[in-house]
């Protein structure tokens, strides 16, 4: 995928911040460079950017959570077919960091292992959040996912 | 079924919350968090919220995702994401009308 270049960044960062202040009822009158700069840093570079997407989108998903499920096949979902995907581990990170965050996903999987699941949901938790977790887990060296949990276990009718 | 539609329609990560989150604007005038605190549900398991909730949730997703799948076709390339959005927005006020609050 194409890398998302500042601008691209910088608007969806805006409308994640806009979405924000309506659904925390902020009091109007907030500047997004004021409040981006006081958070991250130097408004020319382009990962200040990306760190305001990024937490801005954990923030929103982590306080506005209708299904917790929905986390792990479209909210948190940065595999390698998706635009985001470079972000994935930055945005997944934030939102372990948030109070709700890793019950939240808890929440999500035991949600997901009772419901029926159609093929397509299945291809989407192995290319995302479990894709990520196995990646993450071997570059830290540590253990991968067992054969035995992949997403068979979901996928099989349940 | 909501997600695939919006996924089909190609909607990215980003359009299933933000469609969520006017959604429920239009159809409860709160937000997901305001929703579940006020019926004293338990954020992110939408069964714990009243069952005419669910049920509004229901119906209203339901329209939504055959009106996003008509539609479909003349989203413009690059603004799915925001046409989707609006479909929603624009369904849930129509489910709004004949809600009984």
């Amino acid at each position: 995928m194409k890398r998302l270049t500042i601008h691209q960044l910088k608007a969806k960062a805006k409308r994640l911040w806009e979405l924000l202040n309506k659904t925390e009822r902020s009091i109007p009158g907030r500047s997004l460079n004021d409040d981006v700069r006081a958070m991250f840093g130097d408004l020319r570079r382009r990962d200040t950017w990306a760190n305001a997407f990024a937490h801005f989108y954990a923030q929103i998903t982590h306080n506005q959570c209708l299904d917790a499920w929905a986390l792990i096949t479209d909210g948190l979902n940065f595999g390698p077919h998706s635009e985001y995907q470079e972000f994935g581990d930055l945005i997944i990170d934030k939102f372990l960091a948030m109070p709700n965050g890793l019950s939240l996903l808890k929440m999500g999987l035991e949600q997901l292992l009772d419901i029926r699941l159609t093929q397509t949901w299945n291809e989407d938790v192995k290319d995302g959040i479990l894709w990520l977790v196995e990646r993450t887990s071997r570059a830290g060296g540590g253990a991968t996912l067992p054969a035995a949990n992949r997403p068979q276990l979901i996928g099989a009718d349940c | 079924m909501f997600t695939d539609a919006i996924q089909a329609a190609g909607g990215d990560a980003a359009t299933y919350v933000e469609a969520t989150v006017v959604e429920t604007e239009t159809l409860f005038d709160a937000t997901v968090a305001e929703l579940y605190n006020t019926t004293g549900g338990t954020m992110g398991d939408r069964s714990t919220l009243p069952p005419v909730v669910q049920g509004a949730y229901a119906a209203n997703e339901l329209r939504a995702s055959f009106e996003i799948a008509g539609a479909q076709d003349a989203y413009p390339k690059g603004g799915e994401h925001d046409a989707i959005v609006e479909q929603v927005r624009a369904t849930s006020q129509e489910t709004r009308k004949w809600l009984p609050w």
